[in-house]
């Protein structure tokens, strides 16, 4: 619903706390002044928008009740839906509450849980969809190329978000009614004031990139519009701007050493700008012009290649023109290119987007994920208001004779449904009070804590704020309507007469199956939890595959090499003939990935002469590697000299791998076929969302490697090894194994690497050890293993509470007739027992529901978690829901074996 | 519904919102809700406001008590939106608004008296 609308909404039920009398003559007039307010209010942002709407709200609703106060209740009209007496009731409810800790306690923690998985999620889906700060969302476009026919089957996707340069000039230069800017994403590294270097995530831009993103500069001009500039230019972040230059004033004009080469800063963007990306966090820090790319100022310039896609394209639509002209113009053009270079562009069609947080590419798929966070949000909350309803249920039972009481001395049933709602209202603020703050005061406590500033924070905004108190007031009817109605019409005498309530009420079906659902809920969870935590415990021991006591790797950007003459190959083995002669070093590799390194270079691998296909990971090595990074060769030969560019191409397949595609079969010398990620097209792989696949090759198996488990631990994946030397890569690792200490390789690696690089200090800092790749990959797992035990957790409180709920009402109302059977000789463990009997009875259909889903998404299971499914985990996980249950109905169960049949009987 | 009386200084003392309502009209004068909404704020420069739900309680309130009167606004109001009731301030409204105003200055004499407030200002 639009905002405005929805204040709309918002104060015509405030405006509810009138009189009808009153309503009927002034609320039209009331919210005409309202939203004309608001309109002058939203003129000054959204929040300024939002105070208004709470405080119209709070103020209607306050001079309403002022106004029923001074009008006497119409007679024979319904009586009033808020009167007087509702400031009295929440006292009451306040301090009823106040008295039953334990019940208060429970529900608000239960509430605050429930309320909390919304919120967060609300601000995790604002983040998702809100633009980021700073740009102007109307009239933004994107440009993607669709892919037809063959290029569509091999991207598997609908959009491409990337253009080849020429491509993205002829729709630059044309008349399309935009102003169109590309952009790509990468890194460099700025030397700062102290000499010290940073690698900072920067953006290679138009010049009309600012202008084509709504977005202003705080300071500078920004970037000459002509290309070629005479000095190099670059404009940094606001952040940058405060955190590593102290905010100096003077910055315009400025020259800073980035990449080695000096640039002179033409701007500093404005303050929270970081880029058009919502997910992009903490978002770019420089701009350089996007003629300085490496890929089109590097050796192999992609000026004039249609083959390689990698500028980004945005627009504006110009004033007066609209999206379907220029997705028009922008088809043609395309059309024409790809008559005209049939060989690059006959599969390539174009069209304009509107813009999207994530990325137009990405709406469906973002908007999608946001409905199930939300979906999944709500579920929990509702899960949690039947079981707070449950609760509610039996204080009501409990106090059915004070109710009673209320009704005998005149009060009207909409009287009690106000008292009995009053506290629902008191307790989902105190658990919406609880949750926000939980929610939202995390990241500053964190931020505290660790004595950092947290950019994640979620933002907290009108939006959020009004969602939030709109889900704080869905969860009080929906907790508190149904016990409130049920009870607002005790039967007077029964309850009068008799010190007991013994009404003999069944506990309502819905409440039995939501808690059945819990308890159901909870099992997938607990089996995934305890796969994890038997992972964890494997860990330990595990074989890692590799050897990570001794490695040291370096990872370098080759096109950020800044002696310009230098071709990569030649910086290659310059560094690693300078690290062999290092002391202390046995052998020295380059390779485009590591063990564990989190990285996804994946490929579908194929046998000659089979149709299954296998996913598998691949890493691009140089001779030596298997000996530097300590993998074990079992059969054949590792990748050699011999293996150049243009020979037979080759690949060494680990014992997973093998066993897959060859079951028992010799895999030496076998034929396999895969396209490895086109190192050209896709560019960084991190920022081209569809990463292209190359062109497919055969492969001839040479050796086989012992097994590599990968980056999360799990059991070995298929790992696949190809020659650098055939299949080049712009960054890659190089890979020493040494004797020395960290600090002595730091040097090392330093001193080889200093005649490309300028700055030293980041070799340094970048320099990666086996054990602390080791150290992350655990890491990762322990993690990995605390939220599914923290989700198992949550599940299985739920359950507790709902157990507790629907145990104790069943109690609450059958005390007269434990009663008898106690009378009759029935004994207390007996009671007792059946009480839990009964809870078990509950959770047991839903605990063999759980079983079920667990054993139907075993496979999911085991491959989120990286582990293997055992019958032990899935008899521990029912066993705990059980128990869980048995556990959460004791206090209930103690309450009904103690029951004095002489108390219990006494009316009758 | 409170019979209207007229004897200004049985209003006395006026509700912050209803003193405040009385001094936005001219005299003679009608004003739609929302102009009065202006008018409060315009009086103090936009330091105090008046929102629509305490306003609206006090035009009911002084209505009854005839300190204010209203009609019905013509059909095609000039500034658009739903058709509006005027509302102007009574003979009575401006004697219990100078009531209130005299018995706020006795209050502000006192004040300055004791220094409280910088004197000679009257």
């Amino acid at each position: 619903m639009n905002p405005r609308r929805a204040a709309a909404r918002l104060y015509l039920l405030a405006l509810y706390a009138f009189p009808r009398e009153h309503r009927a003559r002034y609320s039209a007039e009331m919210l005409d002044a309202f939203e004309r307010t608001h309109g002058t209010h939203r003129a000054a942002g959204a929040w300024s928008a939002s105070r208004f709407v709470v405080a119209a709200c709070i103020d209607a609703v306050r001079a309403g009740a002022g106004e029923r106060r001074r009008r006497p209740p119409y007679a024979g009209g319904r009586g009033p839906l808020f009167s007087g007496s509702i400031g009295r009731d929440f006292a009451h409810a306040a301090r009823s509450l106040a008295r039953a800790r334990a019940f208060t306690f429970v529900c608000v923690t239960s509430l605050g849980i429930g309320m909390g998985a919304v919120f967060t999620l609300l601000a995790v889906v604002r983040v998702l969809i809100g633009s980021p700060p700073g740009i102007a969302p109307n009239n933004l476009v994107e440009l993607l190329v669709i892919p037809q026919e063959e290029l569509k089957a091999r991207v598997g996707d609908w959009a491409i978000d990337t253009w080849s340069y020429p491509d993205f000039l002829n729709v630059r230069d044309a008349d399309t009614g935009m102003t169109v800017a590309g952009w790509t994403a990468g890194q460099s590294i700025l030397r700062l004031p102290d000499g010290a270097g940073v690698r900072l995530d920067t953006m290679y831009a138009s010049p009309t990139y600012f202008t084509v993103a709504g977005a202003s500069l705080a300071q500078g001009r920004g970037f000459d519009s002509n290309d070629s500039a005479a000095e190099p230019q670059v404009i940094v972040s606001h952040r940058l701007w405060r955190t590593r230059f102290a905010s100096t004033p003077d910055i315009i004009g400025s020259a800073l050493v980035v990449n080695g080469v000096p640039h002179v800063v033409v701007g500093v963007t404005a303050e929270g700008f970081r880029g058009h990306l919502a997910l992009h966090r903490p978002g770019f820090q420089i701009w350089l012009p996007l003629a300085e790319d490496p890929r089109l100022a590097g050796r192999d310039s992609h000026r004039f290649d249609r083959d390689a896609d990698w500028v980004r394209v945005l627009g504006r639509l110009l004033p007066g023109r609209s999206l379907v002209e220029a997705n028009a113009v922008v088809s043609s053009i395309m059309a024409a290119t790809g008559r005209q270079h049939a060989a690059s562009n006959r599969l390539k069609t174009a069209s304009v987007e509107p813009y999207f947080p994530t990325g137009a590419r990405r709406r469906f798929d973002t908007i999608g994920e946001a409905t199930t966070l939300v979906a999944g949000a709500g579920i929990v909350l509702l899960v949690v208001c039947l079981n707070l309803s449950g609760m509610v249920l039996v204080r009501s039972a409990i106090r059915e004779r004070e109710l009673a009481l209320r009704l005998a001395i005149g009060a009207n049933r909409a009287r009690l449904i106000q008292y009995l709602l009053s506290e629902a209202v008191v307790l989902a603020i105190a658990g919406g009070a609880l949750a926000a703050a939980v929610a939202f005061g995390t990241p500053a406590v964190l931020s505290w804590w660790f004595q950092t500033p947290v950019e994640e924070a979620p933002r907290v905004d009108g939006t959020v704020l009004a969602a939030c108190a709109a889900v704080c007031f869905a969860t009080t009817f929906i907790f508190g309507l149904m016990p409130a109605i049920r009870f607002s019409r005790p039967a007077v005498m029964s309850a009068l007469k008799d010190e007991v309530s013994g009404g003999g009420r069944r506990v309502g079906r819905i409440h039995r199956v939501t808690v059945a659902l819990q308890a159901g809920i909870a099992v997938p969870f607990l089996v995934m939890g305890g796969v994890q935590l038997d992972q964890a415990r494997k860990m330990a021991t595990i074989e890692p595959g590799f050897e990570p006591a001794e490695l040291f790797a370096l990872p370098l950007d080759l096109a950020a090499v800044t002696r310009r003459d230098a071709d990569p190959a030649f910086v290659l083995r310059s560094i690693q003939s300078q690290l062999e002669r290092a002391t202390g070093v046995s052998s020295v590799a380059v390779a485009n990935g590591l063990p564990l390194d989190f990285e996804a270079r994946h490929a579908r691998v194929v046998r000659d002469g089979s149709a299954e296909s296998i996913r598998a990971h691949t890493t691009r090595v140089s001779p030596g590697f298997f000996d530097a990074a300590g993998i074990r060769l079992l059969r054949g030969r590792a990748i050699g000299a011999e293996d150049r560019a243009g020979s037979e191409p080759v690949a060494v397949i680990s014992q997973a791998l093998a066993t897959r595609l060859f079951a028992e079969g010799e895999p030496l010398g076998k034929r396999l076929t895969f396209a490895l990620e086109s190192s050209l097209g896709g560019g960084d792989f991190r920022w081209s969302h569809v990463s292209m696949p190359g062109q497919e090759q055969t492969f001839t198996v040479i050796g086989v490697t012992g097994d590599l488990v990968d980056a999360y631990m799990g059991p070995p994946a298929p790992q696949l090894f190809v020659p650098l030397a055939q299949h080049p890569s712009p960054r890659v690792f190089v890979i020493a194994r040494s004797s020395s200490t960290r600090d002595a390789m730091g040097a090392a690696f330093e001193r080889a690497a200093a005649d490309f690089y300028a700055d030293a200090d980041v070799i340094r800092s970048g320099l990666v050890t086996g054990e602390s790749l080791l150290r992350r990959s655990r890491g990762e797992l322990v993690f990995g293993s605390a939220l599914g035990g923290v989700a198992g957790g949550v599940a299985l409180l739920l359950e507790a509470l709902g157990i507790f709920g629907v145990v104790a009402f069943m109690v609450a109302t059958r005390t007269r007739e434990i009663g008898i059977r106690i009378a009759l000789g029935a004994s207390r463990p007996r009671v007792l027992g059946g009480v839990l009997l009964d809870a078990v009875k509950v959770a047991v259909p839903g605990a063999t529901g759980g079983l079920l889903l667990a054993f139907a998404a075993a496979g999911e299971i085991a491959w989120a978690s990286q582990g293997a499914v055992t019958p032990l985990l899935y008899s521990a996980a029912v066993g705990t829901a059980l128990a869980v249950a048995i556990v959460a109905a004791f206090p209930a169960a103690r309450r009904a074996a103690s029951v004095e049949p002489i108390v219990a009987m006494r009316s009758e | 519904m409170r019979r209207p009386a007229k004897d200004p200084a049985a209003f006395l003392p006026l509700k912050q919102s209803t003193y405040r309502v009385l001094l936005a009209f001219a005299d003679g004068e009608w004003l739609h809700g929302y102009a009065i909404m202006q008018a409060v704020s315009g009086m103090s420069g936009g330091r105090e406001t008046i929102l629509p739900g305490t306003l609206y309680a006090a035009l009911a309130r002084m209505a009854d008590d005839g300190v204010v009167e209203s009609r019905e606004g013509p059909d095609d109001d000039p500034s658009g939106g739903p058709r509006r009731r005027y509302y102007r301030r009574t003979a009575l409204g401006r004697a219990v608004a100078r009531a209130e105003s005299e018995r706020l200055r006795a209050l502000v004499d006192i004040a300055v008296a004791q220094r409280i407030l910088p004197g000679g200002r009257k």
